[in-house]
């Protein structure tokens, strides 16, 4: 009777949670490629391996996972492959050439006991990109703006508002990014920043981003495409706050983005990923990549940029 | 056939959820045909029933979760948080029974595949591709045993097994990079970063556009592509009968999960002894109970 009664409380206290090994079969390593192709700057490439996600070394920093001696290959308009030299104070491959708008970029990477992998992007035509006004003006400070009160807080009692206008291609899908920083200095080295930028235009609306996430607000997204205003003149204000400078007068630069379908894709589950990254009941994301056999993203920018004085 | 309902299953193992969702005017009814073809036989002498019967379904129009959504911290409407697809379901059942005698019981077996497809533009999930449904089981076993020793006394026993139901497991780790946004955080998300401040070296400029971002990523590589631990258990029950002047009444001891399986209900990425494992969680373990019910 004793017996029965210890293997009963046996199974009574026994816990409903357990450590489990995983039973699944594991995702072999993969070749990481990420590159983006600006007009007009020389390209780098960061190659890393994947790793099975409960491998402690796939939480150690990037430097620790490059795999430095790749062979990473660069073809530019189907001309012949050049090699990447590795660099070993950024950790990554570079190439001396800067790619003009239309080129057509190929990068294959290989590396001993990882399947070989190449990708592809083109080099976009930069936007038809203008501003059409700006304006500053006085907002109070409240208290919510400032991070917790903080009395270095470089934002200063200034707004600009911008109006812009972008001119879409009709008859092709284009995606845009949009970069607004605020710059001001302390001195000729050291820049208070802010890249957050306001607007109450649709076209910076995403419903798949229901939080805030890296101080932008929830449902607002400065990757977009061209769905509502596709072959038209479309225009759009924004606004972003001063920053204190000592040293200049302070500035705002708008660089308007056309980006690779990849890398917009990439991009848009990137934020979605974010947005959910403190949520365990949020469903999986797939991180889209267009490395064939391997992951990461090979994408191409093209930037109209214009600066703007406060 | 039509079907006003849509199943809905989550793909998060650490949440699994099945419910249903009706009808909207942004979700079309589920439509869906079928062809099943079935053999029967009877063993007159012993009263053994046996059946086996094969199916193959289509449907148009099932509901997945979309990638990334929540239902916490959201005002969004359920109908944007679904994609819309198509799928296949197809399989063999084999039943035997026997239901009359003081033995009685069943033993069934399906041999099964659930398939989904989408890739219509806006509802693209897994890159367009085929994937398996997350209750897609390829062996199920169910056999149910009853005994009436006498009476007043009935033994009854039932084994349950079936291949683990599938989840999604982001199980590739890589470093993703990105254009760093230096942004002056609200208070929630306060650090050391409260005011970015960029610091310029000779022949930098200030708004330089390069991959100077990094963060770890984990991605999976196929929707629904992680099986976990098959399913099984036993459960016995021991019933008593008892006759009364008016009415009558049973007492039954039921001890379900007898040999104290873990079944997993959710499984879940942790940290043991300053390790990354998988954890997973059972909801109900060996569970015995006392039954008793008067009928009049």
């Amino acid at each position: 009777m004793k017996w029965i009664f210890c293997l009963f409380l046996l199974f009574i206290l026994n816990g409903c949670e357990k450590s489990i090994s995983f039973s699944g079969e594991e995702t072999k390593s993969l070749i990481t490629l990420n590159a983006l192709a600006i007009a007009g700057e020389p390209i780098k490439v960061y190659v890393y391996k994947s790793l099975f996600f409960l491998d402690p070394d796939s939480w150690m920093t990037p430097e620790k996972q490059t795999l430095s001696t790749a062979l990473v290959q660069m073809t530019i308009n189907n001309s012949l492959p050049v090699k990447m030299a590795y660099d070993n104070i950024d950790n990554c491959f570079v190439s001396d050439y800067c790619p003009m708008e239309g080129d057509q970029l190929q990068l294959k990477a290989s590396f001993e006991g990882c399947d070989p992998v190449e990708a592809n992007t083109t080099i976009l035509n930069s936007p038809d990109f203008e501003i059409v006004r700006h304006n500053s003006f006085y907002s109070k400070i409240d208290h919510y703006d400032i991070p917790n009160d903080d009395p270095d807080w470089s934002g200063t009692d200034t707004i600009m508002s911008i109006t812009a206008r972008l001119r879409d291609p009709a008859g092709e899908k284009n995606y845009y990014r949009l970069n607004v920083r605020s710059l001001g200095a302390l001195s000729d080295s050291i820049y208070y920043v802010n890249d957050l930028f306001t607007s109450y235009d649709i076209v910076f609306e995403d419903k798949n981003l229901s939080v805030s996430y890296n101080g932008w607000a929830a449902y607002f997204s400065n990757v977009f495409d061209d769905s509502i205003f596709d072959g038209t003149t479309y225009d759009f204000t924004i606004e972003t706050r001063q920053r204190t400078s000592n040293y200049f007068r302070p500035y705002v630069v708008v660089n308007l983005q056309q980006i690779s379908e990849d890398y917009y894709k990439y991009l848009k589950t990137l934020e979605l990923y974010n947005c959910s990254a403190n949520d365990i009941y949020a469903e999986p994301i797939r991180i889209h990549s267009n490395i064939k056999n391997g992951t990461g993203i090979f994408g191409s920018l093209t930037g109209t940029r214009y600066t703007l004085f406060f | 056939m039509s079907q006003a309902f849509h199943g809905l299953n989550s793909a998060n193992l650490v949440m699994p959820s099945d419910i249903w969702v009706p009808v909207s005017n942004q979700i079309v009814p589920l439509t869906s045909h079928q062809a099943s073809l079935g053999f029967f036989y009877d063993l007159d002498k012993s009263d053994i029933r046996f059946s086996m019967e094969g199916y193959y379904k289509t449907m148009n129009n099932v509901l997945e979760y979309r990638d990334g959504i929540t239902f916490f911290n959201t005002s969004e409407g359920w109908e944007n948080k679904v994609a819309i697809g198509k799928g296949t379901s197809y399989g063999v059942e084999f039943l035997a029974q026997k239901s009359v005698g003081r033995t009685t019981g069943w033993i069934a077996y399906t041999w099964s595949k659930s398939l989904r497809k989408f890739n219509r533009e806006g509802n693209v999930l897994n890159n367009g591709d085929v994937f398996f449904a997350k209750n897609d089981c390829r062996n199920s076993l169910s056999m149910t045993v009853s005994h009436q020793i006498s009476k007043k006394w009935e033994v009854s026993g039932t084994f349950v097994y079936h291949t683990g139901y599938r989840a999604t497991l982001s199980q590739v780790a890589f470093i993703g990079r990105y254009i760093r946004e230096l942004t002056v955080l609200p208070v929630s998300y306060l650090s050391s970063s409260r005011k970015p401040v960029l610091i310029i070296t000779s022949g930098q400029q200030p708004d330089q556009v390069n991959l100077d971002g990094y963060q770890r990523l984990s991605t999976y590589m196929e929707r629904n592509g992680f099986v976990m631990d098959d399913y099984h258990r036993l459960d016995i029950a021991i019933n008593y009968y008892l006759v009364h002047k008016r009415g009558k009444s049973t007492l039954s001891i039921n001890i379900y999960n007898v040999y104290n399986r873990m079944n997993a209900y959710a499984v879940y990425p942790a940290f043991d002894s300053n390790r990354y494992v998988l954890k997973k969680l059972c909801l109900f373990p060996f569970m015995p109970s006392l039954n008793y019910s008067y009928q009049f």
